[in-house]
């Protein structure tokens, strides 16, 4: 025989161990031929794993949670068997762990697609509670189209209900529930399940079930091995939740015992016991020294034949609102109300006939869970109905002109597509209390209050825009007037000499007021030599001046000078006659102008009057003679007419600057007293004038 | 880059730069007492030859002044403001009724913002002669002055005497819109625009009177036509990305925003507002740039400190919100926005007490959001 060298033992065993690397795309079972000899005995105990675990799997009450225990040992040992990932899928899908069922459901898929004709609707389950809802949706068309006629004419409707049920989850994550979420703490919660909270009405009493070791009787249920249910209570003192208490006999007994309902003072609880007549409520009170009496079934009014389960009292305490599941509602679990009437002995309860709260709040499907909120008209329930996300969603409705408003999901993350169920709602509806399992918690389930923040506050914005352009940009609008043309106008320098008209005599220190008659306002104001009686004054040419001469004891004598523009220097001599004030004085006033062929005196006369105003102040007992005269130009008629009428102007002004009437006449002379000829402009321009003549002094 | 290069440039030169910028000054200063000594030296010896009184030094005032008038012109277009308004000065000494120069005068003054000084020659000229410049001159100097009615009623004048000025429409229409009058604003901005079709600050006006009107379809087509015929209207560009966000269109809004910055990058007002319509379309790191850059540009404009304080608090940052929201509060303890929004963001961290003294003090400055939240403060 020949020998086996130890170099070919590794190769085979090498091979043998790629074999196996190969094989792990594959289903393996669990049988001989497919192991090595050596595995032999811990095959054997993989397969009795197995079979411990079918006894609950397959059982006609099944215990996944402990069936599973015993599928991870023997998947430890097979990973690759398609049958037990299945199995190990579909028991996870059945505890709180549900999500862990994905990995094993997918390998199973994966080892043998057809392992089992409902994997693909397990996975389908498995993503929809893990919120994969895509692939939920995709998978569960997948296992839709894959049924037979007679299947879909089954399965359709749940089918297409999921898929909804998918639809209505993205629609919520979308629009997320602002929440805070509080685990109670180490007082309440323990490494057991904690469950089923409810809490009173101002949130100090919190009674919630638990399968705990210090249960009444310290019994486990030999169906689940879980210790008996019993009822907890907590206090909160100063905001912090006291240790819970099992308050022991008679609220709890040594059966299963739990919670579904306190009052709102936290006095009477409401009581479930599932042992007999297909599970019944019952209401139990607080004595006063804080021990329970006997809790006493609900009447037939309430507890029937049928399942009742979940209950709330009405906060008057004059109703209950319950959940049964017996015929005549709406399908599966409905949700009841019954009158409480209080007759004669006070200690007896007397329901009315439970009343089905009616299609807007019942639905085909199960409504459990209910909770009326202290305000008396608005209503928690849990449904599989209306829009849920999958499993039992809670719901909210509000009872208001005699109906109940279409019920409103309360949302994701409140909402799962798992089950939500058995909320409690503090009085404000900000807070709710309930049970879930977290990894991070205290192990099993917990239990949580939320504080529900409400729609996101919005936050405020500060922005600017809409503004006024001028007022971000100013334009500028500064456009300045142009240059002005500066014309060289040249001087014309005035000389000459006043004498005395009569004697030929210098007259020093005579006053000459010089006006621009166009601006009419004073250019200049200076006086005659003392000694020679000369002055001289240069003004600008292209003007109209006046000239106003005043002397003591002197006529008044005014002067017309128009300059005419020139670019010269030019000179011109006026010597100024002067006559005293004696009767028979005539002086002409060169500065009165008239509109054309008007008898209306023009603004630049003004200064001229003024000064003769002057001097009939200063003389007050002279009286004049005003005259108009004209040139021959025209009738007679109409000369003298005008002559006159101009002449009165004046009167009228000398009247309005205050000299008395009486001291004045006017005449018009027309044409009749020329002094000068009117065959020439120059002299029809002497003749046109206005004079005055001292009448008397 | 290119600052940072003009700025080495600027060092390398900066010494003579100075002094060959002083040149045009220096000149200016001795050009001015050179012309001043001449012209004061003629007017000495026309005075000795004809004596104090005499009209001739009215003459030579005359045209002394116009020359000095005509010089204080060549001043100001060399933008030597101060020595035309002292030529001005002098020639107006010389002939105090010289309207063109109080029209000119007053408004240099204006535009050196002496508003005092301004009116004063506007009223001196409305005296002389009270013509629709004199009025519109004046109506812009009491609008710099505060005084809006009394510049309405300018603008009135001046528009009773030349009804076919543009400017005097506009601007009153500005007083209408300040004064909550939008129809009537909107009503002399159409009047402007039937007079010039091109005026694009009116366009912009314009569409800001319809939004108050809340007619933001009109509001977006002026403002669209404002930047077509003016694209260097950065604000237009501001305004126009504002209606289309007021709109929902939060791209749109984001363009227009970001070519009002390409035009003007020190435009901080678009980067806040370019920073909320990203907020909007929920990009919100982008929006603390944009935040943030504005705070870069100006420190001292609170609404892009409240917003960033704002983003930071939908990217669950609320410390970081908290953080923007107190220096806001540090500059302006009357933000009654701000208390809002942090207390929103001291909610989130859980500070309920912190969140509602917030809210309560929002309250108090007239926030009826803030009331609404108090009542979750109540137990």
């Amino acid at each position: 025989m020949k020998r086996i060298r130890p170099k070919t033992i590794a190769i085979i065993l090498f091979l043998f161990a790629f074999s196996w690397q190969i094989a792990g795309q594959t289903n393996i079972l669990f049988e001989k031929e497919n192991f090595p000899p050596e595995q032999k005995n811990a095959l054997k105990e993989a397969i009795k794993e197995i079979k411990s675990g079918d006894k609950y799997f397959y059982d006609d009450i099944p215990v996944y949670s402990l069936a599973i225990e015993y599928y991870l040992i023997a998947n430890d040992f097979n990973p690759n068997n398609a049958l037990l990932n299945y199995k190990i899928g579909k028991c996870y899908l059945k505890t709180i762990q549900k999500t862990k069922s994905i990995p094993y459901l997918e390998k199973a898929l994966l080892l043998d697609p057809n392992i089992r004709p409902d994997i693909v609707y397990l996975l389908a389950q498995g993503y929809h509670l893990n919120l994969n809802l895509d692939e939920a949706i995709g998978r569960y068309n997948e296992y839709k189209g894959s049924l037979s006629p007679h299947e879909l004419s089954q399965l359709g409707d749940e089918i297409d209900k999921k898929i909804s049920e998918c639809k209505v989850a993205k629609e919520m994550i979308r629009n997320p529930v602002r929440l805070f979420i509080d685990n109670l703490g180490p007082q309440v919660n323990t490494k057991f399940p904690e469950y089923g909270p409810y809490i009173n009405a101002d949130e100090t009493v919190l009674m919630f079930t638990s399968s705990r070791d210090n249960t009444t009787g310290g019994k486990t249920d030999p169906l689940d091995l879980m210790y008996f249910e019993d009822i907890y209570i907590s206090r909160k003192i100063d905001e912090t939740w006291t240790k819970t208490t099992n308050p022991g006999s008679p609220l709890n007994s040594y059966s299963h015992d739990a919670i579904v309902g306190v009052s709102p003072d936290g006095k009477h609880a409401l009581i479930y016991k599932g042992e007999d007549k297909g599970g019944d409520i019952f209401e139990c009170r607080i004595k006063e020294d804080g021990s329970w009496k006997l809790p006493k079934r609900l009447p037939k009014e309430i507890n029937t034949d049928f399942h009742e389960s979940s209950a709330s009292f009405s906060p008057d305490m004059k109703g209950l609102y319950f959940v049964s599941d017996k015929p005549g509602g709406f399908g599966g679990k409905d949700i009841y109300f019954s009158e409480l009437s209080i007759k004669g002995n006070k200690d007896k309860l007397d329901y009315e006939d439970a009343v089905n709260l009616g299609g807007v709040i019942n639905t085909p499907y199960d409504e459990q869970g209910v909770f009326m909120n202290v305000d008396g008209k608005t209503l928690y329930f849990s449904s599989k109905g209306h829009n849920t996300m999958g499993g039992y969603d809670i719901f909210k409705s509000v009872f208001e002109d005699g109906k109940w408003s279409l019920p409103e999901n309360l949302g994701y993350p409140i909402n799962t597509p798992d089950d939500d169920i058995f909320f409690s709602f503090s009085r404000d509806g900000r807070h709710a209390y309930y049970s879930s399992f977290d990894p991070d918690g205290y192990g099993h389930r917990d239990i949580y209050m939320i504080t529900i923040l409400g729609p996101e506050k919005p936050v405020v914005f500060q922005n600017d825009y809409d503004y006024l352009a001028f007022l971000i940009e100013p334009v500028d609008e500064v456009v300045l007037e142009g240059k002005v043309e500066i014309k060289e106008t040249q001087i014309a320098i005035v000389k000459g000499r006043i004498m005395d008209a009569v004697t030929l005599s210098p007259l020093g220190g005579v006053i000459v007021e010089i006006y621009d008659n166009e601006l009419g306002r004073l250019v200049a104001s200076f006086e005659s030599n003392t000694r020679t009686g000369e002055y001289m004054i240069s003004l600008p040419s292209g003007k109209n001046y006046g000239f106003g001469i005043k002397a003591k004891e002197y006529m008044f004598h005014s002067e017309n000078l128009i300059i005419p523009p020139s670019t010269i220097v030019q000179e011109i001599y006026m010597d100024i006659m002067l006559n005293k004030v004696e009767v028979g004085s005539k002086i002409i006033l060169k500065n009165i102008f008239f509109d054309f062929d008007k008898a209306t005196l023009r603004p630049e006369s003004a200064a001229e009057l003024n000064r003769l105003a002057k001097m009939l102040n200063d003389i007050p007992t002279m009286k004049i003679e005003i005259s108009g005269h004209t040139d021959n130009i025209g009738s007679d008629l109409y000369n003298q007419q005008l002559s006159e009428a101009r002449a009165k102007a004046v009167v009228e002004y000398l009247t309005d600057k205050g000299i008395f009437v009486g001291r004045m006449t006017y005449v018009g002379y027309g044409e009749a007293q020329p002094i000068a000829l009117n065959d020439s402009e120059d002299g029809r321009q002497m003749n046109r004038r206005t004079e005055f003549t001292v009448i008397s002094k | 880059m290119n600052d940072e290069r003009n700025f080495v440039v600027e060092r390398k030169t900066g010494h003579a730069f100075c002094v060959l910028r002083l040149i045009p000054y220096v000149a200016g200063f001795l050009f001015f007492i050179l012309f001043s000594y001449s012209a004061s030296q003629v007017f000495a010896q026309k005075q000795a030859l004809t004596g104090p009184g005499n009209p001739d030094s009215m003459l030579v005032d005359d045209q002394q002044a116009e020359i000095l008038y005509n010089k204080a012109i060549d001043w100001y277009d060399g933008d030597h403001f101060d020595s035309a308004i002292q030529a001005f000065n002098k020639a107006l000494q010389l002939k105090p009724d010289f309207l063109k120069a109080l029209y000119n005068r007053g408004f240099i003054r204006y535009k050196l913002e002496d508003y005092p000084g301004a009116l004063e020659d506007f009223n001196k000229a409305i005296e002389i002669s009270p013509t629709a410049r004199a009025y519109f001159g004046r109506g812009l100097t009491r609008y710099a002055l505060g005084a809006k009615e009394e510049a309405l009623e300018d603008y009135n004048s001046a528009i009773a005497l030349e009804p076919n000025n543009p400017k005097a429409f506009y601007y009153r229409g500005g007083i209408h819109y300040e004064n909550g009058e939008y129809e009537l604003a909107v009503d002399d901005y159409t009047r402007a625009i039937m007079l010039k079709n091109d005026f694009a600050y009116v366009y912009n006006d314009r569409g800001s009177a319809y939004q108050k009107l809340n007619h933001p379809e009109k509001a977006l087509n002026d403002y669209y036509k404002a930047t077509l015929l003016n694209p260097a209207l950065y604000f237009a560009f501001n305004d126009l990305g504002g209606i289309k966000m007021q709109l929902g269109d939060y791209e749109g809004a984001v363009a227009d925003f970001t070519a009002s910055v390409k035009v003007n990058p020190n435009y901080y007002i678009a980067f806040n507002n370019r920073g909320m319509a990203r907020f909007f379309l929920e990009d919100y790191e982008a929006s603390i740039e944009d935040f943030s850059k504005a705070l870069e540009i100006n420190d001292k404009y609170l609404p892009a400190l409240n917003n960033r304080g704002n983003a930071k608090y939908k990217l669950k940052n609320y410390a970081g919100a908290v953080i923007d929201y107190d220096a806001v509060i540090g500059q302006d303890p009357n933000s009654a926005d701000t208390f809002l929004n942090r207390g929103i963001s001291k909610e989130m961290l859980r500070d309920k007490g912190g969140a509602c003294a917030d809210w309560q003090k929002a309250a108090d400055l007239g926030s009826e959001m803030a009331k609404e939240y108090l009542g979750s403060c109540k137990k």
